[in-house]
């Protein structure tokens, strides 16, 4: 007997669609072991919660509401792959709820192209769907008995010192994201328990990347990106585990200047949660497009 | 969710109350004897007075009632539509009570404490009622040297606490009044409405004083409590400064600010720079409304900002740092005097709709990896929207062509 899946509308945002689609790749696989029917709708820029929203209050409000929208018409549920996606619709949800004003002139601009403004809309970070609505114990199943049978190969991710990198936007503000502890974020470690790895503390778990002020001073998120990788290499991780892409994209691309400027030798391989649940249900390297990333390419500690 | 079910539930318990008392008030209040027709005017007109009377009391315990912020209430009614209420509702009592007064005494022989207590909160309220008049019209007068005079007013010596200050005396001498009409010529029922009312309302005035400051905050958008008489931002106030006074108006989470710099302490940026980027000093920028160092001198620069949310996460009085930041840096936007990092992303998500472009050789890795190609949508319509908003108008609009010929050949 067949149970009914999920339909849910992926929303991937931009860095995930158009220049790291590989983490795409991981995430479909993943939730469609779950039972997931992914749908696709055409959203936009979400918009970015760091560029736009800085530039024009009004413009952010007015496209994110129009990508509410999209997903309120059939009522399923948005699930998102980016911190910073989230953490927009989410709080432009809010706003509009509580002030009329910027609800009135939303609803009018978006009226006048067809698109009808509800506000009730639901949207989900990835992590929070896995903990909360799939659950820990049910992923360990999964994982399990993808593996018990096998004599040649096991689990790759058994065993593998994995430290987490939450990202800020994953739950503050917590007024309104009101997910997991802003101080001491916890989910994401059951998460990779479950699917065999062993997470690690170390002090700067809840540091920002530094990415959003990459754009105007270069040398702060270098320092940035030097603690975390000093902590992560003080505390014997093998890799950081990110949920969210731009956090990928800005402890990927920064290992090397900050190799060269404060002369260090970091090699942290940089995963996304998605890519390793995949590896831990079983899929190849090949398959998941791992050869694209940037840093630690030979993935030797890989079995 | 907002449920239309529930919030039908809750209008009918608000509107319901003060007529189900009514209807009691009217068979059980005991008649006196009546035998001319003027006799009979009269005993309707104070009838109908100590109605408006009722529907008075009973509105003036909901509204307290109503900043005990029950979740029913709060998921299902708007933040500003509940504020707006909890004022329209206050005054619409006023008003009542004020017509009530005349009503109830005419020609009529009442208890001495009772009419005294009336009086006292009868002269109260009509005070209030000319007072808000004069010094809560800056919406209604149009001149702007006398708005300004006003709003200074208001503001200097915080007018809005005197002004709610006096009508909760109002409103506990109209308890005490109300409670003095229980008569023992009263039915025991109305004896129970009044004390009802008066009990579940002084339970609900006690836990927002008192218990309600020690639960969890994890209201949104509701600001926490703020030790509003030793706030810095009080004692600047004393200097003249519209500017500053139209910031704060924009930006109401600003004011509690007590300037103790947990903020900064928390802040990596600020750590990084050597306190070169000083969260708690940008606040005081803004409250003394030094328009020159944030504006033209741009220290410290609200760019440096990672929008990490850590200061958020951690003031005390919640001041919303990274909303007022945003509104900082919409103003710089506007003055067109975004930095080139910004407004290069702004211009990429108005010319293609996303901050990212597809480009070819991401497009073949997609189809390498077997992902399905996505829905497009029609930038033309997105750029209208966007036009709407004013956004063309911040971002320079450039040829989407060389754009596309610069991002595929050149550089990204």
């Amino acid at each position: 007997m067949e149970i009914a899946k999920k339909r849910v509308k992926l929303f991937t945002g931009c860095v995930i669609q158009n220049r790291l689609p590989f983490l795409e790749k991981s995430a479909r696989l993943v939730f469609e072991k779950l039972n997931f029917l992914l749908e696709d709708a055409p959203f936009t820029c979400c918009p970015d919660p760091v560029g736009v929203a800085a530039i024009s209050e009004k413009t952010w409000l007015t496209l994110a509401a129009r990508n509410l929208s999209l997903g309120e018409n059939d009522n399923t549920e948005i699930l998102s792959l980016c911190n910073g996606c989230t953490e927009t619709l989410l709080m432009v949800q809010q706003t509009l709820k509580h002030d009329k004003k910027k609800r009135k002139e939303t609803k009018e601009i978006l009226e006048k192209k067809g698109y009808k403004y509800k506000g009730n809309a639901r949207v989900s970070h990835f992590v929070r769907t896995l903990v909360d609505d799939i659950g820990v114990d049910k992923i360990k199943k999964i994982v399990k008995d993808t593996w018990v049978g096998d004599k040649e190969n096991c689990n790759p991710i058994k065993n593998l010192k994995i430290a987490t990198h939450p990202g800020c936007h994953y739950n503050r503000p917590s007024e309104i994201l009101q997910w997991d502890d802003p101080n001491d974020p916890q989910y994401l470690e059951d998460l990779i328990e479950a699917i065999g790895g062993i997470p690690v503390k170390y002090e700067e778990k809840t540091l920002c990347c530094g990415s959003a002020v990459h754009r105007t001073k270069k040398n702060i998120t270098y320092e940035i990106c030097r603690r975390k990788y000093q902590g992560v290499t003080d505390a014997n991780a093998e890799l950081i585990a990110v949920n969210c892409p731009s956090c990928f994209q800005t402890l990927e691309s920064n290992q090397r200047t900050v190799n060269k400027i404060y002369e260090k030798n970091y090699k942290i391989p940089i995963f996304y949660i998605t890519e390793l649940m995949a590896l831990a249900f079983g899929y190849k390297l090949d398959e998941l497009g791992i050869k694209f990333h940037t840093v630690g390419k030979q993935m030797d500690f890989l079995k | 969710m907002v449920s239309k079910s529930k919030k039908v539930f809750i209008l009918l318990i608000y509107y319901l109350s003060p007529i189900a008392a009514s209807i009691i008030y009217w068979f059980e209040e005991p008649e006196p004897l009546l035998f001319t027709s003027s006799d009979i005017l009269m005993n309707l007109v104070h009838r109908i007075g100590s109605i408006l009377g009722i529907f008075a009391f009973i509105w003036m315990c909901f509204n307290i009632l109503i900043v005990m912020k029950f979740k029913m209430v709060e998921d299902n009614f708007s933040l500003d539509g509940l504020i707006k209420f909890h004022t329209r509702m206050a005054t619409i009592a006023l008003i009542l009570s004020i017509i009530h007064y005349p009503m109830s005494r005419w020609r009529r022989e009442l208890p001495t404490t009772l009419m005294r207590t009336g009086s006292i909160g009868f002269m109260i309220f009509f005070t209030l009622m000319v007072l808000a008049i004069i010094f809560m019209t800056n919406r209604s007068i149009k001149r702007n040297s006398m708005r300004a005079f006003f709003f200074k007013i208001k503001f200097r010596y915080n007018f809005n606490k005197v002004l709610h200050n006096l009508m909760l005396l109002g409103v506990v001498v109209i308890f005490i009044h109300t409670l003095f009409s229980i008569t023992s010529e009263s039915s025991m029922l109305m004896r129970l409405v009044y004390s009802f009312f008066t009990i579940i309302t002084f339970i609900g005035w006690v836990y927002h004083k008192v218990i309600r400051r020690f639960r969890s905050v994890s209201d949104p958008y509701i600001y926490r409590k703020a030790s509003w008489d030793t706030t810095t931002s009080e004692i600047i106030q004393k200097r003249d400064n519209v500017w500053a006074l139209n910031l704060i108006m924009e930006n109401p989470s600003l004011y509690p600010c007590m300037q103790c710099g947990s903020c900064t302490a928390t802040c990596p940026v600020s750590e990084i720079t050597k306190g070169a980027f000083n969260p708690r000093e940008i606040l005081n920028n803004l409250l003394i409304g030094s328009r020159d160092r944030i504006i033209i001198d741009k220290e410290p620069n609200v760019w440096d900002c990672t929008n990490c949310y850590s200061c958020d996460e951690i003031c005390p009085q919640g001041v919303r740092l990274s909303e007022i930041f945003y509104f900082l840096k919409n103003k710089f936007a506007e003055q067109k005097e975004a930095p080139e990092g910004f407004l290069g992303e702004a211009e990429m998500v108005y010319n293609f709709g996303v901050s990212i472009p597809l480009q070819t050789v991401i497009k073949r890795r997609r189809e390498m990896l077997e992902l399905p190609s996505r829905p497009e949508f029609d930038i033309l319509e997105i750029q209208d929207i966007m036009d709407m908003t004013g956004f063309n108008i911040l971002v320079e609009k450039s040829n989407v062509k060389e754009k596309k010929e610069e991002i595929f050949n050149g550089n990204s």
